[in-house]
């Protein structure tokens, strides 16, 4: 449990984890702005919209991915992973703690934000059926994004870079709107969450897999992305 | 002795730049200090044998294991590295437990509390690290290394950032463990200091290991070399003549108007000058070595090193 109690307290005291906070609340704000000025027969759309655009593509990726390349990059900035590096845990397991306190911190920010938006948005009328839905697309979808990020990090120097490019070119524009990219896309399998109970998400772009497929993916991105962290972190030069 | 770092003929390259180039060499219980200016290829041995890099040839062991790829061997291995980084966020005592904890020790708590008092850091132990000086931090990371009772230590320059007495504690502290048993490895780049701890010493010039003896041998091959010294008078063909007549210098050259002569035996010629100056009927005006930094001491151990062999 120590590295991951290490990796969490760093993000707590890292101010970049509190402004990636606020971008998370901004999701409730549009939310809100869409209920309040859109017309009543039409604002259902244009939540269902805002989710599919920009919700899980671009908040929610942007948000774990930048928590999991922060937890390793700010280790190997200040050379703190040099005394995490000197002990025996398996390399698997630090990659899998790195993974786990960047994921935990992204659900503590994005599940409240996101629960809000919906609840803002559809006026009351998503249903527990639908939070669940949501609570496991933004969770799971956070997951796979949490661990891309800490792979990026142990592969590159500046990953979150990286990371934004990843997101502002692939998932919150080519991957969101071309129906032929949305299979290679981690984003478009947190939609296909989502439509499974979330109203007004039956129309988004998303793959022809099952919810079960769906979660099972971005499960196995997780998974990948622990696995080939520790191999990368057990091969790397460290500082 | 039985060796506890074995290092056979590893070499490391970045690019093209040579880093460390066919180094071997043995070392048992007890202190050895790892001599080299900046830049000589102390940090990138100490990261090979904290495992925190692998050799490009070559092997490199430390209680048997391949620090690179058995992490097992850090259970028995201490490492205090070159950079001030420590978590800032965690106080000096939360840090140590962590290690401690994920070292396997089985009361981190009361290891912790034992290596604070060991390194004199029980005072500001519930403060936060990131509020530390560097002599803080430096004793942090020392007592962050030994906290699980390591059988081998790497320290790399632990004297940095610390003051006159805390050089003094912390040359005790590693005379002490290398006493007690424990094989030590403490680089540094000055012999004054490398000389306090160490009883033997490895010498490294541009990534090649180019000395290896005890600390007297070192100091004793530095004080054979030729040395050079700077003679300001007022007539230097007489003092050059008689320099050279009584057999005090191998060669003298008039430079910038003052003599620079090279001589076997410095302790000799210096006591002489005085009275030669006399004899010449001039004043001797100055008086100063050449070539007396550390980067000249190496280059003289290079090349004695290639020519004879260490």
């Amino acid at each position: 449990m120590t590295p991951v109690a290490i990796a969490l307290r760093a993000l707590l005291g890292a101010r970049r984890t509190w402004v990636l906070g606020v971008l998370s609340v901004i999701a409730g704000g549009i939310a809100l702005l869409i209920r309040v000025r859109a017309d009543e027969f039409r604002w259902l759309d244009r939540y269902a919209e805002v989710t599919e655009s920009l919700t899980i593509p671009t908040v929610v990726a942007f948000v774990a991915l930048v928590l999991g390349a922060s937890v390793v990059g700010d280790e190997r900035e200040d050379w703190t992973i040099l005394y995490l590096a000197a002990t025996p845990v398996p390399r698997v397991r630090l990659a899998g703690a790195w993974v786990l306190a960047a994921w935990v911190m992204a659900l503590v920010l994005l599940v409240p934000a996101t629960a809000g938006a919906a609840w803002l948005g559809l006026g009351g009328g998503m249903g527990a059926r639908g939070l669940v839905w949501l609570v496991a697309a933004v969770g799971l979808a956070s997951l796979a994004y949490s661990a891309l990020g800490v792979l990026l990090a142990l592969l590159v120097r500046r990953a979150i870079i990286l990371g934004l490019l990843y997101i502002v070119l692939w998932e919150a524009t080519i991957a969101t709107f071309a129906d032929s990219a949305d299979k290679l896309s981690l984003g478009a399998y947190g939609r296909r969450l989502l439509a499974q109970g979330v109203p007004g998400a039956q129309e988004f772009r998303v793959p022809t897999v099952g919810a079960a497929t769906a979660v099972i993916v971005l499960v196995a991105v997780g998974a990948v992305g622990v696995w080939a962290g520790g191999r990368r972190l057990g091969r790397m030069e460290l500082p | 002795m039985s060796a506890t770092i074995v290092v056979d003929r590893a070499s490391k390259w970045f690019g093209d730049t040579v880093a460390m180039g066919d180094v071997s060499f043995e070392v048992g219980a007890g202190v050895t200090g790892l001599l080299g200016h900046n830049g000589a290829g102390k940090s990138t041995l100490l990261k090979l044998l904290a495992g925190f890099s692998r050799p490009d040839e070559g092997t490199v062991r430390v209680l048997g294991h391949d620090p690179g790829s058995d992490v097992e061997v850090y259970r028995r291995l201490g490492v205090v590295p070159d950079g001030d980084g420590l978590w800032p966020h965690m106080t000096a005592r939360a840090a140590i437990a962590a290690c401690a904890r994920m070292r396997g020790v089985p009361d981190p708590a009361d290891a912790t509390r034992r290596v604070l008092e060991r390194v004199d850091m029980t005072g500001p132990a519930d403060r936060r690290l990131g509020g530390f000086s560097k002599g803080m931090k430096q004793r942090i990371k020392v007592a962050q290394a030994l906290v699980h009772g390591p059988e081998v230590l790497l320290l790399d320059e632990p004297l940095n950032g610390l003051d006159p007495a805390q050089r003094r504690d912390m040359i005790d502290l590693v005379g002490e463990l290398g006493a007690s048993g424990h094989t030590v490895l403490v680089s540094s780049h000055q012999l004054g200091e490398v000389e306090r701890m160490a009883p033997n010493v490895l010498v490294m010039v541009n990534g090649r290991l180019v000395a290896e003896g005890t600390t007297g041998g070192i100091r004793d091959l530095l004080a054979e070399r030729p040395r050079t010294l700077r003679v300001e008078v007022d007539a230097p063909p007489e003092v050059a003549r008689a320099l050279i007549g009584e057999g005090l210098a191998q060669s003298v050259r008039l430079e910038d108007g003052a003599l620079v002569a090279e001589t076997g035996d410095l302790r000799e010629l210096s006591r002489r000058l005085p009275a030669i100056a006399r004899d010449a009927g001039t004043t001797l005006r100055g008086v100063e070595p050449v070539g007396e930094d550390l980067e000249s001491v190496y280059a003289y151990l290079t090349a004695r090193a290639r020519g004879a062999g260490r």
